[in-house]
């Protein structure tokens, strides 16, 4: 481990990871990549519809660098910081252009350029996209990358290895992580001069989400526990369009409805020209004559139709459905693309083969029935940034590392700073995206930067290579700072801890089911703390919390085996997801007003004057609880204002 | 066709690559050709004997008829060989669970591979080599002698008494003769993704189509050659040609080698002055 | 929706799994009555044995391993043997299955090494995406400008390679791709494919095709054409075999007649 200062620890495969693990390798700097699973199949692969950038044809049609950053305050309820969004934005075309060198099959013209659709919180055709699977193509060719680094040796792979834990010093700064071999269940500590973050979310803290299995927050939740902050726990994305189902909700992506695609419910008209729900709930869809259906995101929403902000499409779909205008008068609406022509419905090919294997039922031909489902964290890690003009954060990590930055580097930054103002990021300064903890990076979902209290459509895939790309250079340059000789015994403490743990759990009693009481909690978590919150509906959580985590200690495990025992990995995560999903509605109940995808029925309007700012939870843990504080958001190029997506009120006004 | 063997990927080694495609072309090009040719011949049969022996005789006076044979065996030994070794070397028939038709093509190209080869070794053990394999003696002769010294035609009735020797032999000559038409007319469809002329769908369709007809034509030549091979009985216009086989293959059997070199059908030859020479095999030979 | 059952929709059914415990252990069978609920797929089959780890003759055991993470057909991690067939547990829907017959069979894939029961140690195939080098060459990540122009018909030929999610049923449905061979199968000769088409990723092409020529190349293919029918995502893999035995062809003669 000698030259443990000049290696870098990448925690998850996905695309924020495998950005940052090639960025940072590209740096001949050796990067050990920790996944869960081989990083082929991170959760990434799941992201279908696109990824937004101000590419030189969207310019000449109107749009700009600004209109993306602009764009993506208005979708976030300007909750965003907006210096790293700025710099997301304007970087943007440089990421597609490089994912286009590598070879990533974008959908092309006529004349073989990039195509573009239209998505949802945008009027411009600036979302690019490879059919509609464009997370797995990008993914696919970041993987590729990764796998030619690791063919030469600048980055090992470790495949199968469970994040347990960051370690850290005696100065609390992160020196490296504890992981374990899923497979062979050994726990080891590795030593690093710098750890990122790229974890992906907390979906399934929900029960059934669009996520994947492993999207547990798990990860995020160690870091948390170990003093790591997070930011915004409370937004939470419910995407509008997803096929319910038994073990997930598979996301049906917002490509649909920007390709074309309409979400409307059967309605009739009654004498004095208001809707009211059809009696005969269970017609086929193709039968229903067009003035029977009500296209009610078309009509509320007159500029934007199906393509508002998603967590408003979610509401008015839920709307719908509380109102029994549902399917069947239950739980769904259609989502229609059966008018479209051929060559669009190719485009879409990758999701209605998915609706057909999962439904049986040939979305070419019949609508979709869809419901929303818990779908992104833009809370996540807390973390931090430099730009042009110094910002006020809570963590004090910036101030404390300041001094032991070398001098080459502080006024090679300091140059940038001064002549360059940036407005978005400061390129290179080893703070960007880093958390509370020194060392401790945070890129990707898991990540808070970026979308507010909401995030647009064809965001994220974007967000998560931009940190890898952008703020790599940064963790590079985090292992010039001095630093102390690390001391050996924290990683044996820190394994020997970890391993007391597992013992403890192995050896817990009491005959509560794990899996069930998952289940219990997702279904708590989804009824209360979603779409439509509530105070009364969140209250008294510690009691709750309190009974679920002695639960949790009266879990009887069935597997006792040292040989990949799934059953020990899946109870210890249920232990952190309990802690994360307490933070998430301590931040709920904390956050009196009501912003983007953050609804609050007793507090329906939007407080700038008490809410424009972070809700920062940290763990305290003496009481085993979060704290929420507050950190007012700056708005340095921006004004907040109203935001309605154009809502006719007329329309409105008609509805009730 | 089994697991355990694990040596496929290493065949050959560095020449790996070099000797599946010359095994790929070894099967085309001459065993194929030399199908084809051998076939067509044969179809003749239903035309009558002499047509038959016109087309043995034809090949007979081609030149350098002993290259073409040496070119031959090679050929075939080459893709027996190494076919044996890739069927039995590690793989896996899987038919039950993927009971496509492309996979059965797979498998019956494997197994009818096997059945050619044996059949192919009986064939020219039992005709050419005029072996007495317990009692399966039909050797074949394109001249023969009657008792009386008449020099006849001897390719037909050699043919048709081969078939007719007893109905599993038939059967036998039914099966191999399918076997080696399906295994060259599948390989050529198969040779052509390989060597990479059919690349799409639509192509490897097409090829089917044309590999398909191949096979069907073989097979009407066949099927012309076994009627023919099967309706030529003895009668009275042909009683001296079975007379002259059975007299041939009874001294043949005996040891006695009757030597028609340069001799034409109406030839008389004194039979009683014939000697016992030593094997020269310059009897005719199919 | 697929008919669950119409008229008598079953309590339960029976779930058929082989196990594993290491990947030194001999397997071994075990039953489980799984309770019936309609759109029920096969990782719901095995989510409710997790939760209630109890066989059909009321042994308590240890909840079944299985690899899985998307549910959405998309990450290819839940490969196994169901009813004989390689294919993804997400997309397996109890209400088709049991069309079939009432008891539904779970088995490792049986061309990779078992981890435990029904997690397959595939690590052979991304070793061999290594081999055939399925990347493009770029120079590096900083702002180069943009990618090379690409006729749509291009770009459609290598999303449809690109969707290759490496889950191994084209390997496992293959008659020549034995756990113990080299042969690379369909899954890399498709991606050798996909980088050769593209302009950067032709750099490459040469140095794959002598790969591709070696032992366990794509000669080693026997054109049964499971792989094609086994593929959940519809790569066209035997295109992609047939495409690259051209390069190879071409490559060869062209080696041959350069001393290469």
């Amino acid at each position: 481990m000698a030259d443990s200062n000049t290696r870098v620890i990448v925690v998850g495969g996905g695309l924020a990871g495998l950005a940052a693990a090639a960025r940072i390798a590209e740096e001949k700097v050796p990067v050990d990549l920790f996944s869960v699973v081989p990083v082929k199949r991170s959760h990434s692969v799941c992201a279908q519809g696109g990824i937004n950038a101000c590419t030189e044809p969207v310019r000449q049609e109107g749009f700009s660098e600004w209109d993306h950053f602009d764009e993506t305050l208005y979708g976030g309820d300007f909750l965003n910081h907006q210096p790293p969004v700025y710099e997301m934005a304007y970087w943007a075309p440089k990421v597609i252009d490089l994912m286009d060198r590598m070879g990533v099959p974008f959908n092309r013209t006529a004349e073989g350029r990039l195509d573009r659709r239209y998505f949802g919180g945008s009027l411009f055709r600036r979302t690019h996209f490879s059919g509609a699977s464009t997370g797995q193509q990008l993914l696919y060719a970041l993987d590729e990358q990764v796998r030619r680094r690791e063919a030469e040796g600048l980055i090992t792979n470790y495949e199968f290895w469970e994040f347990l834990a960051p370690v850290l010093d005696a100065q609390g700064d992160c020196r490296g992580i504890v992981a374990q071999d899923v497979r062979s269940m050994e726990i080891r500590a590795f030593e690093a001069g710098a750890v990122v973050m790229a974890t992906g979310g907390c979906g399934t803290i929900f029960g059934k989400s669009t996520m994947s299995v492993i999207c547990n927050g798990a990860a995020a939740a160690r870091c948390y526990t170990a003093g790591a902050w997070l930011g915004n726990p409370e937004m939470i994305q419910v995407h509008p369009t997803a096929i319910p189902g038994e073990d997930k909700c598979r996301l049906m992506s917002e490509s649909a409805r920007g390709e074309g695609g309409r979400v409307w419910v059967p309605a009739m008209r009654t004498a004095g020209g208001y809707r009211k729900p059809h009696p005969d709930a269970g017609r086929d869809p193709r039968r229903i004559p067009d003035n029977e259906r009500w296209y009610f995101l078309e009509e509320k929403y007159p500029e934007y139709k199906n393509l508002v902000s998603r967590d408003v499409a979610t509401r008015e779909i839920f709307d719908m459905c509380r109102e029994g205008y549902g399917v069947g008068g239950g739980n769904m609406v259609y989502l229609d693309i059966t008018h479209l022509p051929d060559a669009t419905k190719n485009k879409l090919h990758a999701i209605l083969e998915i609706y057909e294997k999962f439904t049986g039922d040939d979305p070419r031909q019949v609508p979709m029935k869809i419901f929303p489902a818990v779908h992104y964290s833009m809370g996540g890690l807390y973390t931090v940034y430099e730009s042009g003009e110094p910002v006020k954060f809570r963590s004090g990590v910036i101030d404390k590392l300041r001094d032991r930055m070398p001098p080459v580097l502080a006024e090679k930054l300091e140059k940038t700073r001064r002549n360059e103002q940036p407005k978005g990021l400061l390129p290179g300064s080893p703070f960007n995206m880093m958390t509370n903890i020194a060392g401790l990076y945070a890129f990707g979902e898991v990540n808070y930067q970026y979308h507010g209290a909401t995030r647009l459509g064809a965001n994220a895939l974007l967000s998560c290579i931009f940190d890898g790309l952008f703020c790599g250079p940064s963790v590079v340059n985090y292992l010039k700072l001095e630093s102390d000789r690390v001391d050996p015994d924290i990683f044996d403490r820190a394994v020997e801890a970890e391993k007391q743990k597992q013992t403890e759990l192995l050896e817990r009693s009491g005959g509560e089911n794990p899996y069930e009481l998952h289940e219990e909690i997702g279904r708590w978590m989804t009824e209360r703390c979603t779409v439509v919150r509530d105070g009364a509906g969140m209250a008294a959580p510690h009691a709750r919390f309190e009974e679920w985590k002695q639960r949790c200690k009266r879990v009887s495990l069935y597997d006792s085996a040292m040989w990949t025992n799934q059953n020990l990995s899946y109870t210890r995560a249920l232990g952190d997801m309990i802690r994360y999903a307490e933070a998430i509605v301590a931040a709920a109940i904390e956050r009196r007003e009501s912003r983007g995808s953050h609804y609050r029925t007793d507090y329906p309007q939007r407080e700038d004057a008490k809410f424009h700012s972070t809700s920062v939870a940290r763990y305290d843990s003496t009481r085993d609880q979060p704290v929420i504080v507050w950190e007012p958001v700056p708005s340095p190029m921006v004004q907040p204002r109203a935001r309605t997506y154009g809502k006719s009120q007329t329309q409105a006004a008609a509805k009730t | 066709m089994n697991g355990s063997a694990d040596t496929s990927g290493a065949i050959g080694g560095k020449h790996h690559f070099l000797l599946r495609r010359l095994h790929s072309l070894s099967g085309i090009l001459p065993v194929g050709v030399f199908v084809i040719f051998h076939l067509f011949t044969n179809a003749q049969l239903i035309r009558g004997g002499e047509h038959f022996q016109h087309e043995v005789d034809f090949i007979h006076s081609m030149p350098a008829l002993l290259f073409i044979e040496i070119l031959l065996w090679a050929a075939i030994g080459f893709h027996a060989a190494l076919g044996v070794v890739y069927t039995f070397a590690g793989a896996q028939s899987n038919t039950r669970y993927y009971p496509h038709w492309d996979n059965w093509r797979y498998l019956l190209q494997r197994i009818t591979g096997i059945v050619a080869l044996v059949f192919i070794f009986l064939h020219i053990a039992t005709l050419r080599w005029r072996w007495d394999l317990a009692g399966w003696y039909t050797p074949f002769f394109t001249l023969g002698v009657t008792p009386e010294g008449e020099v006849v035609n001897l390719a037909g009735v050699s043919t048709a008494v081969a078939l007719q020797h007893a109905w599993w032999v038939a059967a036998l000559y039914l099966v191999g003769v399918l076997s080696v038409i399906y295994h060259w007319s599948n390989g050529l469809w198969t040779a052509a993704i390989t060597w990479g002329v059919t690349i799409t769908d639509q192509a490897q369709r097409r090829w089917a189509w044309l590999c398909g007809g191949l096979f069907a034509a073989l097979f009407v030549f066949s099927a012309a050659a076994f009627v023919g091979a099967l309706t030529l009985t003895e009668n009275d216009q042909n009683t001296h040609e079975w007379r002259a086989y059975r007299y041939m293959s009874e001294q043949r059997r005996a040891g006695h080698v009757i030597d028609l070199h340069g001799k034409r059908p109406g030839d008389r030859v004194s039979v009683s002055a014939l000697p016992d020479l030593p094997s020269t095999e310059n009897e005719s030979d199919g | 929706m697929i008919a669950p059952h119409p008229d008598h929709p079953p309590k339960t059914f029976r779930i058929r799994v082989r196990r594993q415990d290491g990947p030194q252990a001999k397997s071994y069978w075990q039953q489980f009555d799984v309770t019936y609920r309609p759109n029920m797929n096969v990782i719901s089959a095995l989510q409710w044995i997790a939760a209630h780890p109890r066989t059909a003759d009321g042994k308590q055991t240890s909840p079944v391993v299985w690899d899985c993470n998307c549910l959405e057909e998309v990450c290819g991690a839940c490969t196994m043997l169901i009813n004989g067939r390689a294919r993804q547990a997400c997309s397996a829907l109890i209400d088709e299955l049991m069309e079939h017959g009432s008891t539904i069979t779970l088995e490792p894939m049986t061309k990779f090494p078992v981890v435990r029961d029904l997690f397959p140690d595939r690590s052979r195939l991304f070793n061999d995406l290594k081999k055939v080098q399925g990347w493009v060459p770029i120079d590096g990540m900083l702002d180069l400008g943009p990618g090379p122009n690409e006729p749509p018909d291009t770009q459609e030929m290598r999303y449809a390679m690109s969707r290759c999610m490496s889950c191994g049923c084209c390997l496992e449905a293959c008659p020549q791709y034995t756990l113990t061979n080299h042969f690379l199968g369909a899954a890399p000769i498709g991606q050798a494919r996909l980088f050769n088409a593209h302009p950067t990723g032709a750099q490459l092409k040469e140095e794959r095709l002598v790969t591709l020529t070696g032992p366990g190349g794509v000669s080693d293919c026997g054109n049964a054409q499971n792989c094609v029918k086994a593929c959940p995502k519809d790569v066209p893999l035997t295109e992609a075999i047939a495409d690259i035995g051209r390069q190879a062809t071409v490559h060869s003669i062209k080696n041959f007649f350069s001393g290469g």
